[in-house]
């Protein structure tokens, strides 16, 4: 496994404000070499901004970047020797395959005999042998997507940066090439800033995830913390809570609280408020609901923590299907289910009090 | 019968053939009334010279007066330093214009506001403006830099003048055009890979601007080698910018030579040919793809 090229990389309050609106706010984050870390978030998070920072194409407004104490944030992209990879790949189409992947090599005056050799071993480790000649029109959108990486790393940058690059292809080529990304990293072990929307990318990818909304990060932490231990209501519904219901709160005691969610609804989970407040939000996943057997009808948080409902949805799914059920009160919930259920037919659901959390209510 | 007319008809569909041609009809009417006809009567009128020369007396005549022959340099003279100026004009402003620019439109409209104003208009402007006792030489020999004023109109430099400023906005509205619709991550992607500004014009910016690149210079040099009024306002029409176009008119309208107008007409248009052809074969040579790095 080869060297990480830098040891530390800190961010240390970032903001970047255009005008009044403030698209990156106090933003600090630590990245040790050989790390992948991914920027989560929906569009108008700031997660793209502080990429092109760190790349250098937008100014920070204040805070600094540094790399192992070299103080980088006023450098000229030119200048810092990362790799970046653009959401629409931002291939030259007037250059090959093969003088693309060149060009940074070019640039850096790199002797002509070793740029070949360089950059057969880059198309060889995207799996492009023998596209040199190829222009970019003649490629698919997978292919492309190849030579933008094959374009970065060939320079072996301190650290590779990389703006929703898979956004832009269909479903299965999205997996595919996601293994390829984790399959690349683990090789050549590039410390990497991936930005991303899509949760799955982010957690299969990412040795590190940060959650962002609104130009700060909400959440940092391993994919598996912050899925199972989401910090807040934004959170968990990025991190497929898809049930987020605001509640009331109605007694808690040692860390177990019971919410009132409508008229008559009321269910038990777990306090992570860290609040007092009434004003609660409650989130569960679709797949943490189960069906309960028909006969059984103690309802409530006091018995089995369950509802009853009627079946309003029903999406088939393969393995499963989704469903949507309307319990008192006209409260829509979301399941999963391997079950048959058919529409209007009445059900009751339970969920485990550990797996429903009860958050702070926003704001 | 009626079965096999309708497979017929689509057997054309199939081929592209159908009624939605008819659309072009008028453009084509339009074309072969306007241009094809005029051009074909005309040939065949500069091959029927007065007073029974032979069929290619015309050009004869054309090529072996000196007078004559030399208006083809003259035009040349004027219309590829023009085309070339405002082309190498437009390249810096369209390459600064290209991205969002604060007052944008604002620029854009006064750099085009000459294209609208028509040559006459700007040849009048020229004389007063850069003539003996116009503002131009005023002020220069206000500030001592000259003694005497100097000659800027009625000469090769006044006509010059006046095609830049009536020929620049064409220049730069197409060049803009085209330099717009280069995605701007490009250049960015360069930057991300260690190039400095220079390079990144050189080697991606640049290649990618010349189709729009060429065909304004194509449209500026046309424009210009049919260059007339201003050749006879701003110009000196009876010697260093006596131009071709100013030829044809003497032959048609002066001697009444309509023929041998029309073989001047003619050898206008082998020149012009000429030269575009020249230049489509060099951008033949060059990238003429999408000006976007993704996939189209």
């Amino acid at each position: 496994m080869p060297q990480p090229q830098l040891e530390r990389l800190a961010i240390e309050n970032v903001t970047k404000a255009y005008g009044d609106h403030v698209a990156l706010r106090d933003f600090s984050l630590d990245v040790a070499g050989g790390e992948f870390v991914a920027l989560l978030g929906p569009s108008g998070c700031g997660k793209s901004t502080m990429l092109n920072c760190l790349a250098g194409l937008i100014p920070l407004t204040s805070g600094r970047i540094s790399i192992d104490e070299d103080r980088i944030d006023a450098l000229p992209p030119e200048r810092r020797h990362f790799g970046m990879v653009f959401q629409n790949y931002a291939l030259f189409p007037h250059m090959s395959v093969g003088r693309n992947v060149a060009f940074g090599l070019e640039s850096r005056r790199v002797p002509r005999g070793e740029i070949a050799s360089r950059v057969a071993r880059a198309l060889r480790q995207v799996r492009l042998e023998g596209f040199e000649d190829r222009y970019p029109a003649q490629l698919s959108g997978g292919q492309q997507q190849r030579v933008a990486m094959a374009r970065a790393i060939v320079l072996e940058p301190r650290l590779i940066l990389m703006d929703e690059p898979l956004s832009n292809l269909d479903a299965q080529l999205r997996t595919e090439l996601r293994t390829e990304l984790r399959r690349l990293h683990q090789e050549l072990g590039l410390t990497t800033i991936y930005v991303t929307h899509d949760q799955s990318e982010a957690l299969s990818l990412a040795d590190r995830l940060v959650v962002m909304r609104n130009g700060v990060h909400l959440q940092i932490g391993t994919p598996a913390m912050v899925y199972t231990e989401p910090a807040d209501a934004f959170v968990a519904a990025f991190m497929g809570y898809r049930n987020v219901i605001p509640a009331r709160r109605r007694s808690s005691s040692d860390g177990e609280v019971i919410v009132e969610l409508a008229d008559g609804v009321s269910l038990r989970g777990v306090d992570r408020s860290a609040t007092t407040d009434e004003r609660v939000v409650v989130a569960v996943r679709p797949s943490d609901f189960t069906l309960v057997s028909k006969g059984d009808t103690a309802d409530g948080p006091t018995a089995d923590n369950a509802i009853g409902c009627t079946v309003r949805v029903v999406e088939y799914q393969g393995e499963e299907s989704a469903v949507e059920a309307e319990a008192p009160d006209g409260l829509r919930l979301h399941l999963r289910t391997r079950e048959h259920v058919a529409v209007d037919e009445p059900v009751r659901i339970r969920v485990d009090p550990a797996r429903l959390l009860v958050f702070a209510a926003d704001g | 019968m009626a079965e096999h007319a309708r497979s017929l008809r689509e057997r054309l569909a199939d081929r592209g053939i159908d009624r939605v041609l008819w659309l072009l009809f008028p453009a084509a009417a339009l074309l072969g009334l306007l241009f094809v006809y005029p051009f074909v009567y005309g040939l065949g009128l500069s091959l029927q010279p007065n007073e029974g020369a032979p069929v290619i007396g015309n050009y004869v005549r054309f090529f072996a007066s000196d007078f004559e022959r030399s208006t083809i340099w003259k035009t040349l003279a004027l219309a590829i330093p023009a085309a070339a100026i405002n082309v190498g004009l437009s390249i810096p402003v369209a390459y600064k214009l290209r991205g969002p620019v604060r007052f944008k439109r604002l620029i854009t409209t006064l750099l085009v506001m000459p294209a609208t104003l028509g040559t006459v208009l700007v040849a009048e402007g020229l004389i007063r403006y850069f003539g003996p006792i116009g503002w131009f030489n005023q002020v220069l020999m206000t500030l001592g830099l000259v003694d005497a004023p100097l000659r800027l109109t009625h000469n090769y430099v006044g006509v010059l003048a006046s095609l830049i400023i009536t020929g620049f906005p064409l220049s730069l509205l197409l060049i803009l055009g085209h330099a717009s619709g280069i995605d701007p991550d490009l250049e960015r992607a360069a930057a991300t890979l260690g190039a400095e500004p220079r390079e990144r014009f050189r080697r991606v910016v640049l290649p990618l601007m010349m189709p729009g690149i060429t065909i304004a210079a194509v449209l500026a040099f046309v424009a210009a080698f049919s260059v007339f009024p201003s050749a006879v306002m701003v110009g000196n029409p009876a010697g260093e910018t006596r131009v071709i176009s100013i030829a044809a008119y003497q032959a048609a309208f002066e001697r009444f030579d309509y023929p041998m107008a029309s073989a001047i007409a003619m050898i206008m248009a082998a020149v012009q040919f000429a030269i575009v052809g020249f230049v489509f074969v060099i951008r033949g040579r060059l990238y003429r793809g999408t000006t976007s790095g993704a996939k189209g």
